[in-house]
């Protein structure tokens, strides 16, 4: 009998964390570019500005860069340095992968818990320009946070990085 | 703490663990010696990347995909040959003029090797052989970040304070040109010496009009967007917005290889490009806030003056330290670790051009992404190829050796980079 907790059950769950977490990267970033070509055209055609012509393409930054962070996660593009990595032999590596990936689950871990912290304590602060919390912008590190824990912890269960790989163009 | 801080990073870099998350461990076992509240780091992550010339970041990523999933790498190819297709070694020359010409939509140079060798690529592996195809492609994509627009010119000085992105962005042209003239002659000279033959149509004046005009539509771009950042007309990140809309007008209206699917696409890789640097910026806040407290830039700063008092052989200093940190760095990496401890000691205590100083770290750390072991060019095209990076190599060194040369006639002629800046004012 197939157990219920099964690792094609766990890569389904991080599957459908990706998908929204990419749908709200997406319409984030086209509201940031959208609000920012927007508040050019007030400035230089209309001599106006937009009194959250800023608030908004940083809300949609921060919460696009950091929604991505665990994307990026999962096409194992961000960057460092494996030239003694390589030198190791396959168990090796697989034993210094977990390692790693502990350390790693237990910063990202500590970043979104005090992530949700700092937004409980800032939640009654609003921005000038636009009547939403500060603390919007620790609920996008939190749930960036929680996400990465996600895919730090299979690779904590499987030993093995993911397969995908991202494409710049 | 330093030494905490120092010990627990160079651990986990040296075990391969990303260097955002490595930073970010280094932060936190700062915070744990010196008794501060953890919960800063947290809010430091989300302060560091709350920005507005960031912006710019992802946009002009937007902008540089939206032109080439517009279709423009076949007008300027077209106009390369126009002008340059018909000399021996012609198809080097097409691709460095076609890779210059990208350079001024285009501000990464990995999305500018990708663009190139899936174009360029086929035709390169069967005049040259693959290897040389892949260093060349490699090497030219070099230009991306030097002609202006440039990511790593904006993050650069984003960490840097005190530098316009508007100066470092004019700073890299004439630097570029150059550099693209300095590899055509490199070009020819193997085209002699390995008797590569004569192809491509000969040169026609009408022809270069004909590709001129066509290719106007995407220099028109820079010009608007590059010109009204220097002039003051708008700020990087409005720019770059600018530059969207001109890139979806193009695509959309007079290409018209632009589709509503692609929209999305490019969005999401330009958050995820913009995500890599932002998670460096981000993990590293709390180590870049202690070692700002512990004054180590100062610190750094004093010792290095007790070594030499002249600005010019510590310009020399560091772009040594920063050709060998480009050989084991990946780019943005470097700039996270390095700019802002030796940007403030060159400004500050050596009394160096902020511009001059900028402009020569962003151009040594772009062309570490050519140097082995750790290049990320080299692994970029050796990919496309499917060519052993140690076969690259052998054909790239030529030009790693040109590029470095030509870093150091900027150096020591800064008149080179600071003659448009001046020019326009800065």
């Amino acid at each position: 009998m197939k157990s219920f907790f099964s690792l094609e059950r766990y890569d389904a769950l991080l599957s459908a964390f990706d998908y929204v977490a990419s749908k709200v990267v997406i319409a984030a970033m086209a509201v940031m570019t959208f609000v920012v070509v927007l508040q050019v055209f007030y400035r230089y055609v209309l001599n106006d500005s937009l009194v959250w012509g800023w608030d908004i393409p940083r809300l949609c930054f921060i919460w696009a860069v950091l929604l991505a962070i665990p994307l990026a996660i999962r096409y194992n593009a961000h960057v460092g340095i494996d030239l003694v990595f390589n030198l190791f032999g396959p168990r090796t590596q697989r034993f210094v992968r977990i390692v790693n990936a502990i350390f790693m689950l237990i910063l990202s871990a500590m970043v979104a818990y005090y992530a949700v912290l700092l937004a409980r304590d800032t939640w009654d602060q609003l921005m000038p320009g636009l009547g939403l919390s500060v603390g919007l912008f620790y609920v996008a590190l939190a749930f960036s946070q929680f996400h990465a824990c996600l895919h730090i912890l299979r690779v904590v269960i499987v030993g093995e990085p993911g397969s995908e790989h991202l494409s710049e163009t | 703490m330093i030494a905490t801080i120092s010990i627990v990073f160079a651990i986990f870099a040296v075990l391969g663990m990303p260097l955002a998350y490595a930073l970010g461990l280094a932060g936190l076992a700062g915070i744990l010696v010196g008794g501060f509240p953890i919960i800063q780091l947290s809010g430091k992550m989300v302060h560091s990347i709350d920005s507005f010339p960031f912006l710019a970041i992802p946009l002009f990523m937007l902008a540089g995909q939206l032109m080439l999933r517009g279709g423009i790498m076949e007008r300027l190819i077209d106009w390369a040959n126009a002008i340059v297709g018909r000399v021996h070694g012609g198809l080097g020359h097409v691709t460095i003029v076609t890779a210059m010409g990208l350079s001024a939509v285009s501000g990464s140079a990995v999305a500018d090797a990708t663009a190139l060798g899936g174009t360029l690529g086929p035709a390169l592996s069967k005049v040259y052989g693959k290897p040389f195809g892949a260093a060349l492609v490699a090497s030219a994509s070099n230009l991306g970040p030097i002609i202006p627009p440039s990511i790593g010119m904006i993050v650069y000085a984003l960490l840097a304070g005190e530098v316009s992105i508007g100066a470092l962005f004019i700073s890299g042209i004439v630097p570029g040109i150059f550099l693209g003239l300095a590899m055509m002659g490199l070009c020819s000279y193997y085209a002699w010496r390995r008797g590569y033959p004569l192809i491509g149509e000969g040169f026609n004046l009408r022809n270069v009009l004909v590709q001129t005009r066509r290719s106007f539509i995407v220099f028109l771009m820079p010009v608007l967007v590059i010109g009204g950042i220097i002039g003051g007309v708008f700020t990087a990140t409005e720019g770059a917005a600018v530059a969207v809309v001109y890139a979806l007008i193009i695509g959309f209206f007079v290409t018209r290889k632009l589709r509503l699917a692609d929209l999305p696409v490019a969005l999401l890789n330009a958050a995820i490009i913009t995500a890599i640097v932002g998670a460096l910026i981000a993990f590293a806040s709390q180590v870049t806030y202690l070692l700002t407290a512990e004054m180590i830039g100062v610190r750094v700063g004093d010792w290095l003056r007790s070594l030499t008092d002249n600005p010019l052989t510590f310009v020399f200093l560091v772009q040594l330290v920063l050709i060998v940190v480009g050989m084991f760095m990946e780019a943005n990496a470097a700039y996270i670790m390095l700019v802002p401890i030796i940007a403030p000691i060159a400004v500050l205590q050596y009394g160096l051009d902020p511009v001059y100083f900028g402009f020569l770290f962003v151009m040594n750390i772009t062309l570490g992404g050519i140097t082995p072991p750790v290049g990320v060019l080299l692994f970029v095209v050796s990919g496309i190829w499917r060519v052993p990076v140690i076969d690259i190599i052998k054909e790239i060194w030529p030009f790693i050796v040109l590029q470095y040369g030509v870093l150091f006639l900027c150096m020591l002629f800064p008149e080179l980079v600071l003659f448009l800046p001046r020019l326009v004012g800065y």
